[in-house]
């Protein structure tokens, strides 16, 4: 879970390139890099500038940075678009490269659906991944899913923008 | 740049709002055993049973202690008797007039046994809007129970009946019946209408019962010639002992004649209404 | 027979009005009366008398719990005080009808206090009717004054009870997920009150997510989600206790949870390599039973009143609707027809409706239908609302309404009731936000 904050903060700091998210015109927080940074900056610059460095390699920030860690999927959708594809390709290659790294694959749900089926749906999503990374090659016990329905939005709002974005799958380094 | 500012702000809010609520609680436990709850104070969340006597009639028990259902629990202060109550009991029959549970039996046996319910509607639904002067045949009665019932709100639709009864029709309607063949019959005909439309404004029913549309309710009426009730009696006597929704709704029907007393009618006619039955039906409303 | 159909075209010709003189001697109108009004019955309820200051303040007490009940519900309307003309002194003595008539009062409600010897407060009440001039119905009480809130409540469900025909739903408590915080971050506490929101309680820190509890109809447990140890499972809180304990070791997410008629059983999916499924758990084996078999989503089910069927949710037919199969998982049948996507059935107590979360249209309604999926009507709408449950006599509905997120991105969350008829929508005022309510059963 604390992993969780590390995620965020990496994607505030260093989303320079993520290349997963297509649609990153809108106007919620997660896409916003150049604001980003200099927004934070007052706060936090001994973080910005220690980090040029690079993340250790096989750790979070490493995968947010080399990978991407979400993939995203269409309204009441649990399948993999072709970028969400690539992205779980360049995941499992780079998990070949990092044996000792397990992961969770969260599976998310925007706000526009109900609960219970949303659980159900995110649990979906996280499995598209799983299935997926099994697929190229990735031992199951290296994998574990969990489904956070719409409990866990990455971007706040109540627009098409925030909902693109929230309906994903995101991997967790554990 | 107005954008980059609106990102700006979002975020510090963002961050500054996991700075203020977040942190913390992102340090989640991570043991699946039992969570501490934050405090349980039995005292209040479980209290006695007060236990309720179904009745008021029955002869006052003695204070038994009732069993008390709750699981064993470890307070034991602050645990006083269980308060039981006990049926009232009823010592000032304040008025002489028997419990209303019981109609007295009309000593004439009740006139029409057949059921209200099975019988086609007694009339279609006369929208002000229909101009053809009541066919003479009925179409099949429609008996299925279909979606939208009329005093029942529905959010999707465009006009919700509003709550009060509409005020419309029934005046305008007695010239309507031929004067000349049968005068009884046009009489008759003016004194229901005069009567449904003064019982219009004082019958309240409540459309949320269980099988509400289902509930009708015949109450036979005498009047004396000034108009008021001088007895009313609902019919169905069985039905009002055993089924609690229909002596609901046939209290709820009594009330409206009481109401309304006295009926504002003509005593030339008092022959015509000083008998009546009155069969409150709240189908139509429904739209059923 | 005959002379029915000899009626029906009497009334024909006579324009629809019944005017039959079916006896000969005893010439008597029948008079079809079709229209009536929907308004609260007003009711006056007044202070309850005592002797002592103490009992007095204990009678105003339980005389605006009482009315407030009443008035809540939407079937009651309270007469303001200012208006009565008897004083509850002589109205001990008895009612002058006639006073009340004349304020327009239908029913009448007195009562008494008495803090006794031993300490206990004896509470007794009378529910006249004004216009047949009789006490329709009476009940004494004896409690710890502590309990006072709670004999008020009890009084109201007899009133309503009385005066209705059904059960009354004021004894009762709910149990809902108390919110705080951003939408990202945002944290749930499982939390009790009274129905009226009053004696309002934390049952968790909020340290772990918790969502969509559900009362026991039997006892005082609640089965709820908790994602304790980031694995979300249905777990049992035990209010006398305090413990939780996690229900069942399933090989994945288990959620929508929901008690049985008897409350001998949770029944709730199972979330596995992307496939639910609903089972049902015996609590006292422990035997649990698969009853869907289906590749598709299945979830959010809920048992009727009888236990013999079970409503639930399933996209199998492509998008989210509402099905019903019998209590084995035979029989599967779709009830849901219309356009948009149907969830969260809940099973009315009564029996007759089946209460549901609709969207259509880029809203949210929640509705009722009956079983076979036949009148459908929808009582609320919003930008979300979801989450229907029953208030234990089957007439009153409680469920939660969420704001579209603000400028700063902050949402918000309330609970509301409303009635079947698709009228009186309340607000339940909380201490901070809420949803995912849960009605109690009449506590017993």
């Amino acid at each position: 879970m604390r992993s969780k904050i590390f995620t965020f903060i990496a994607a505030v700091f260093f989303l320079t390139a993520c290349g997963t998210s297509g649609e990153d015109s809108g106007a919620g927080t997660g896409s916003g890099a150049a604001a980003t940074s200099q927004s934070t900056g007052s706060t936090s610059t001994a973080t910005t500038s220690t980090a040029i460095p690079g993340p250790t390699p096989g750790s979070q920030e490493h995968l947010v940075v080399n990978v991407g860690d979400r993939v995203f999927f269409d309204f009441d959708k649990s399948d993999l678009k072709a970028d969400g594809r690539s992205t779980a390709e360049a995941l499992a290659a780079w998990m070949n490269n990092y044996p000792a790294v397990t992961l969770t694959i969260e599976g998310h749900a925007d706000e526009r659906g109900t609960r219970e089926y949303n659980l159900a749906l995110g649990e979906r999503r996280a499995n598209a991944v799983y299935d997926y990374m099994l697929a190229l090659g990735v031992q199951s016990n290296r994998l574990r899913t969990i489904s956070y329905g719409k409990e866990r939005p990455a971007v706040l709002g109540s627009n098409e923008q925030a909902w693109a974005q929230n309906r994903r799958g995101v991997f967790v380094v554990n | 740049m107005g954008s980059g500012a609106l990102y700006s702000s979002i975020l510090h809010a963002v961050v500054l709002a996991i700075l203020v609520f977040g942190l913390p609680s992102f340090v989640t436990p991570q043991n699946a055993t039992i969570v501490p709850v934050e405090f349980i104070t039995l005292d209040d969340l479980i209290e006695k049973p007060v236990e309720k006597q179904p009745e008021p009639e029955p002869e006052p028990k003695a204070e038994e202690k009732a069993p008390i259902p709750e699981p064993p629990k470890q307070q034991a202060k602050l645990e006083p008797a269980p308060p039981e109550p006990e049926p009232e009991p009823e010592p000032e029959p304040v008025k002489p007039e028997p419990v209303p549970e019981t109609p007295k039996a009309k000593p004439e046996p009740i006139p029409e046994p057949e059921k209200v319910v099975a019988a086609p509607p007694p009339k279609p639904k006369r929208k002000p809007a229909d101009k053809k002067p009541e066919a003479k045949k009925k179409p099949p009665p429609k008996k299925k129970k279909d979606q939208l019932a009329s005093i029942l709100r529905d959010v999707l639709k465009r006009k919700n009946q509003p709550r009060a009864a509409p005020q419309d029709q029934a005046a305008k309607e007695p010239e309507k019946a031929p004067a000349k063949p049968r005068v009884s019959a046009f009489a008759q005909n003016q004194m229901s209408q005069a009567i449904q439309q003064q019982l219009r404004a004082c019958w309240r029913l409540d459309p949320g019962a269980r099988e509400a549309e289902d509930l009708v309710v015949e109450i036979q009426v005498s009047l004396n010639p000034d108009g008021s009730v001088r007895q009313a009696t609902v019919i169905d006597t069985v039905r009002m002992v055993q089924d609690a929704y229909f002596r609901s709704a046939a209290e709820n029907a009594k009330r409206a004649i009481d109401v309304c007393s006295p009926f504002k009618l003509p005593i030339k006619k008092y022959d015509v209404w000083r008998e009546l039955t009155l069969r409150f039906n709240p189908r139509e409303m429904f739209g059923t | 027979m005959q002379k029915s159909i000899f009626r029906l075209i009497a009334f024909t010709l006579v324009l629809g009005v019944a005017a039959v003189p079916f006896d000969p001697a005893r010439a008597e109108l029948v008079v079809d009366i079709t229209r009536g009004f929907v308004e609260p019955l007003p009711v006056a309820v007044t202070d309850f008398d005592g002797a002592a200051p103490g009992d007095i303040r204990f009678g105003q007490d339980i005389s605006k719990v009482i009315a407030d009940d009443l008035e809540r519900s939407g079937l009651f309307r309270p007469i303001e005080q200012g208006a009565f003309i008897q004083d509850p002194a002589t109205l001990r003595i008895a009612p002058k009808f006639g006073d009340w008539r004349l304020i327009n009062a239908q029913a009448l409600v007195s009562g008494a206090t008495e803090l006794q010897a031993d300490g206990r407060l004896k509470v007794e009440f009378r529910l006249w009717d004004v216009f047949a001039e009789t006490q329709i119905t009476g009940l004494a009480y004896f409690t710890t004054p502590a309990n006072w809130r709670r004999v008020a409540h009890i009084i109201a469900d007899a009133i309503y009870k009385r005066l209705t025909g059904e059960e009354g739903y004021f004894d009762t408590r709910i149990v809902y997920i108390a919110e705080s915080g951003p939408q990202n971050r945002r944290v749930k506490r499982l939390s009790i009150m009274d129905q009226d929101g009053e004696n309002h309680r934390f049952l968790t820190d909020g340290s772990v997510l918790v969502l969509t509890p559900r009362f026991s109809p039997t006892t005082q447990e609640i089965t709820y989600l908790s994602y304790v140890g980031d694995t979300p499972r249905v777990f049992l809180f035990n209010l006398n206790t305090g413990q939780q304990e996690v229900l069942g070791n399933f090989p994945g997410m288990t959620f929508a949870p929901r008690f049985s008629p008897n409350g001998n059983s949770v029944i709730m999916s199972l979330a596995r390599q992307g496939n639910s499924e609903i089972y049902d758990m015996d609590l006292r084996t422990r035997k649990v039973i698969r009853l869907t078999n289906h590749p598709a989503i299945d979830t959010s089910p809920s048992y009727s009143p009888d236990g013999g069927e079970i409503v639930f949710n399933s996209d199998r037919g492509g998008t989210q609707q509402i099905y019903v199969m019998a209590g084995n998982g035979d029989n599967v049948r779709r009830i849901t027809f219309s356009a948009g996507r149907y969830a969260t059935p809940v099973w009315s107590p009564r029996g007759d409706l089946i209460a549901f979360t609709r969207i259509y249209q880029g809203e949210f309604y929640i509705g009722v239908m009956r079983p076979d999926g036949s009148g459908e009507r929808m009582l609320a709408k919003g930008f979300l609302v979801e989450g229907p449950t029953w208030a234990p006599n089957g007439r009153v509905l409680s469920f939660y309404r969420q704001e579209p997120a603000n400028a700063a991105g902050i949402v918000s969350s309330k609970l509301f009731t409303i009635d079947l008829t698709g009228f009186n929508e309340r607000e339940i005022v909380t201490p901070i936000d809420g949803s995912d309510p849960a009605w109690s059963p009449l506590i017993p």
